[in-house]
């Protein structure tokens, strides 16, 4: 398969300066400023391909918005080749705009005085969507969103929940094929959260569009996302299936086991790592390749009620990958 | 010691925008310098003293409404909004032209205002009609509309460009201020330039803020004949060409240093 998101050896770097603190920094960065180049995003490669759901993962400042905005063609890239359909996207080529769409959860693109229906009808006029697909997409957007009741009220009047499904809806009008999502549910309570990811689920399945998200909210993800993009420094730390994140960022297993007696803790030390106990429950940290023989121990030479072999929360494993990049920097 | 620090860090933020103090304090300047020589112009040399009670009246009336019809303001939205709050990645994410897009949403503000200005103009005429001095002559009419959508034109062209100076600097109140001043002077906004000094007159010919405010006032009075009212527009389509050129080339570098902060 092509891919339809192309990106080769992407760089940006933003030009700042650095200013000593106090009143004498002030007077020496007012005569001599010194800047310097900060990396947002160092030099990434990815591809992407045609209805992929992919999660673009990393703590604040890693350089998702950036990757995002470059693109997007909002911003223009410091070196490298980015193609998007094949388009380059900084020329914004109004083929290429047709066929994208930039949603983001901090930022409210409809018009605030009127009606979401005003913006609709908008973005129906700017991507020149026929009336017939036009009545088509919306019926079935807002039946998909359960906004039937809200698209003709003021939007300064919906909730933030009401405004981000609105927002959604404005931004698919004219059946993006590429959509770049960031933080999308960002605000929203859980029940809306939920509401949004399974429209974003469903919009992808049913138009095979493809979409790149980032949040800040794992479940997101998780829910979401078979690929992930993981990024720290602007660097990625890790491009692929996110079940396969687990297998190579994490040597071990979690065996939680509930005893129908209590057991010493002492008699489960050797097993492996405890990572919480008590009398007639425990869970034990074990090697991954070792975890079916450490079952069956458990079943054998312990009074078993219930047992669970887990793998740890990929939450924790992303964070460990966080932290260990930071530390070889360092 | 408090109070120190907190006189030291306003100096520090004074600091961060070098060229913002300096030009607030230039204007206050400005504005005096100006009034000297507008009196040594009209008043000392004042030789060139064709002007009326009535075409002096009609002239400032019609510029209210030509000012509010013709003079856009959307460098602030520009630069505040567009660039430094990031409003401009709703533009830039959609198949359309950002000027055109602010053009086209300047108009039905700039003809609400018009419109007002209008009224208020029938009102005024209905009761001072002696007073008023206009433009009767019908066959100039069209004409008359090329120059004043020229003088939109170069007024928006004008105000976009100092709004995308906003690329390169962030603090630039300074500046608008600046080319309020310039704007109110140059286009006639103090006294018709007919009586400025004729140096400052010259000036103001040879620039393009006269043909936005006052070239359009003294068309609609009927101050210009037909040959004068083309060469009229013949420098606006001139400067509104080169404006649209250079508003394109800051464009074409600025976008490519645009962060979408705020984004």
């Amino acid at each position: 398969m092509t891919p339809v998101i192309s990106v080769k050896n992407l760089t940006k770097s933003f030009r700042v300066y650095k200013k000593e603190p106090g009143f004498i920094g002030s007077i020496k960065s007012l005569i001599n400023r010194k800047y310097y180049d900060k990396k947002a995003v160092d030099d990434i490669s990815f591809e992407i391909e045609e209805g992929e759901l992919v999660g673009f993962i990393g703590p604040n400042g890693a350089g998702k918005t950036t990757t995002l905005k470059c693109l997007s063609g909002l911003i223009f890239p410091t070196s490298g080749q980015v193609s998007i359909l094949g388009f380059t996207p900084f020329d914004r080529k109004k083929d290429f705009l047709k066929q994208i769409s930039l949603v983001m959860g901090q930022k409210n693109q409809l018009w605030w005085d009127l009606p979401p229906m005003e913006t609709f009808l908008l973005n129906k006029e700017i991507y020149e969507v026929p009336d017939k697909a036009f009545k088509k997409i919306i019926d079935e957007l807002v039946t998909l969103m359960g906004v039937e009741d809200i698209v003709n009220i003021q939007v300064r009047k919906l909730s933030l929940g009401q405004r981000m499904k609105c927002e959604l809806i404005a931004q698919l009008i004219h059946h993006p094929k590429i959509l770049f999502l960031d933080e999308p549910t960002i605000g929203l309570d859980v029940i809306m959260q939920q509401r949004l990811r399974d429209f974003i689920r469903e919009y992808n399945r049913r138009f095979k569009a493809t979409i790149i998200l980032t949040s800040h909210y794992m479940e997101d993800v998780k829910d979401l996302c078979k690929k992930v993009i993981v990024i720290d420094n602007g660097k990625i730390l890790y491009h692929g299936e996110l079940n396969n994140i687990t297998k190579k960022y994490s040597a071990n297993k979690y065996l939680t086991v509930v005893f129908n007696k209590p057991v010493e803790k002492e008699r489960l030390m050797h097993l492996g790592q405890i990572k919480s106990y008590e009398p007639t429950a425990v869970t034990l940290s074990v090697k991954r390749s070792n975890s079916n023989i450490i079952a069956s121990k458990l079943l054998s030479d312990f009074p078993v009620e219930d047992l669970n072999i887990e793998e740890p929360d990929i939450q924790e494993i992303i964070r460990k990958l966080f932290l260990s990049a930071k530390h070889e920097i360092s | 010691m408090k109070y120190l620090k907190i006189i030291f860090l306003h100096f520090e933020h004074v600091f961060e925008n070098r060229l913002r103090s300096f030009i607030w304090f230039l204007i206050p300047l400005m504005n005096n310098l100006l009034l000297i020589v507008f009196w040594k112009g009209s008043v000392i040399e004042g030789k060139n003293f064709q002007w009326t009670m009535s075409s002096i009246t009609s002239y400032y009336f019609i510029m209210t409404i030509v000012g509010s019809m013709l003079s856009s303001h959307i460098e602030e939205d520009v630069s505040e909004y567009d660039i430094q709050e990031g409003d401009l990645v709703r533009y830039l994410t959609r198949p359309f032209s950002y000027y055109l897009a602010k053009f086209i949403e300047e108009l039905p503000y700039r003809l609400l205002q018009g419109s007002y200005g209008i009224i208020l103009f029938v009102l005024f005429i209905v009761f001072f009609h002696p007073v008023i001095a206009l433009n009767t002559n019908l066959t100039q009419l069209p004409f008359l509309l090329i120059i004043l959508a020229f003088g939109f034109a170069i007024s928006f062209t004008l105000k976009m460009i100092l709004g995308l100076t906003t690329f390169w600097f962030k603090e630039n109140g300074g500046l608008f201020e600046l080319y309020t001043i310039l704007n109110i002077v140059l286009s006639g906004g103090i006294v018709p330039l007919d009586l400025a000094p004729p140096i400052l007159r010259n000036i103001s010919y040879f620039l393009p803020f006269s043909y936005t405010g006052y070239f359009p006032i003294i068309a609609i009075q009927g101050k210009l004949d037909t040959i004068e009212i083309l060469k009229v527009i013949s420098i606006q389509s001139f400067w509104f060409a080169g404006l649209l050129i250079l508003s394109r080339l800051i464009w074409n570098r600025g976008i490519k240093i645009f962060t979408a902060v705020g984004q």
